[in-house]
């Protein structure tokens, strides 16, 4: 249904990237261009160049990957991964967007990961999981407004954890990361429509998984 | 549940929560959202969850995800890979269709290659040698010993005593074994011809130039 004609429109929340390096080296995006510098000089055999990249977009790229694979360690380790992969094929790299080239060499590498999981499952030590994870609140924090965002992250991680990897990772890089539908069908390798319906198929799931705790999200 | 949600279509109503929907399919969502409260709370949920999902903080990293000199040692493409690297970078986007072409020249020149009666390139002094060896040895007459020994030797084979024993009287060579001869000669002396080592080698060239190019890793498609 969702290949159909009547949801063809896709929205598009960024501009477009241009995917040529003929055309984006001229760039007036001044991270575009500095990260297209950088590569370049990585290319060159300058190591501190590739690492200047890593404390970039490390902090976006983890962020990314632990949303996909709920364990910390693993998720840490695909994204060591995922620069490790991005430092062998620098070679590959066409141009366009460095944010979006990394996110997909990371999309992969957390794929990677669960179906590893998958085959090898581990049970995380359940005490030094933490699954209400909160940014330190400030001293004028609301205890009952933090102690409701905790919550409400407890039941979004579950809810999460427990949907298809395919759909998770489409939600997480549309809702969390921001990329629009093309985007996220280059990165995953699939068409837009499928995107589309694992998002909007992931989206029920979440609903039906989280009924009876919707309350926590209204108002 | 309300009774007649049952059949509802809560794929479109997720659809129509997106904004995903085009123009001839938004008028039936929207009266399917309008007409069932179930519908209309189904898309306020959706909407709240996108947001929330959106919201949700995300967890410090443990560490830094630097390389140091021992991992760039390790992971800079070696052997093939690197001659990939070389070849299959930004700079030489032209590998594939410069690839194409020499396979197709390749290919080409060898089709021509094996045209029947095709000698494009055969070596002048192998043709020459060939006449040379083809024509009587000075003498050989006298001596009885063939031109030829293989030719000779089936000419007469029918010769008592076999061929070698200097009893045959003059050589006799059949003009058709003799042309035989010829070809068979021209085939073992000149061996392939310039335009099929240079065809093969252009088929060769575009050829690894090709594997090279398609060696290049590009974006895993799951």
């Amino acid at each position: 249904m969702l290949d159909s004609a009547r949801l063809r429109i896709a929205v598009r929340r960024d501009p477009q990237i241009v995917e040529d390096l003929r055309s984006t080296t001229v760039t007036d995006d001044p991270v575009q261009r500095r990260d297209l510098i950088l590569i370049e000089r990585a290319r060159g055999g300058d190591l501190d160049a590739f690492n200047d990249l890593v404390a970039c977009y490390q902090d976006h790229l983890y962020a990314l990957v632990v949303r996909m694979v709920p364990d910390r360690d693993q998720a840490a380790d695909a994204v060591q991964e995922a620069f490790f992969s991005a430092f062998r094929n620098m070679h590959a790299f066409r141009g366009g967007s460095v944010r979006s080239w990394l996110s997909r060499i990371c999309v992969n590498a957390a794929m990677d990961a669960q179906r590893a999981k998958k085959r090898r499952p581990v049970q995380p030590y359940p005490e030094l999981e933490d699954d209400n994870w909160q940014p330190p609140a400030g001293q004028e924090a609301d205890p009952v407004r933090t102690a409701l965002a905790s919550e409400r992250t407890r039941a979004l991680n579950d809810a999460l954890s427990q949907i298809t990897d395919d759909q998770r990772a489409a939600i997480v890089l549309f809702d969390v990361q921001g990329y629009d539908y093309a985007e996220i069908a280059d990165m995953t390798g699939v068409s837009l429509g499928t995107v589309k319906s694992r998002i909007h198929r992931g989206r029920l799931a979440l609903r039906s998984l989280l009924e009876g705790r919707m309350e926590l999200f209204r108002g | 549940m309300a009774e007649g949600h049952l059949g509802h279509d809560e794929l479109l109503v997720a659809a129509f929560a997106a904004g995903d929907l085009a123009s001839d399919e938004l008028k039936p969502a929207e009266a399917l959202v309008a007409g069932c409260g179930e519908c209309a709370a189904l898309a306020a949920d959706l909407r709240v969850i996108s947001q929330a999902i959106a919201e949700v903080p995300a967890r410090p990293r443990p560490r830094d995800f630097f390389l140091g000199p021992a991992d760039a040692a390790r992971l800079r493409p070696q052997g093939l890979r690197r001659l990939a690297a070389a070849i299959a970078a930004p700079r030489a986007q032209l590998a594939r269709p410069l690839a194409g072409g020499l396979m197709m020249l390749g290919f080409a020149g060898l089709l021509v290659a094996s045209l029947p009666g095709a000698q494009l390139g055969a070596s002048p002094s192998a043709d020459r040698l060939l006449e040379f060896r083809a024509s009587p040895m000075p003498g050989s007459e006298i001596q009885g010993a063939p031109a030829f020994p293989q030719a000779s030797d089936a000419a007469l084979g029918e010769a008592p005593g076999g061929a070698g024993q200097g009893q045959s009287s003059a050589p006799t060579v059949n003009p058709e074994t003799l042309k035989a001869t010829r070809e068979a000669g021209r085939d073992a002396v000149a061996g392939p011809s310039a335009l099929v080592v240079g065809s093969a080698a252009l088929l060769a060239i575009g050829g690894l130039l090709l594997l090279a190019s398609l060696l290049r890793p590009g974006p895993r498609r799951s």
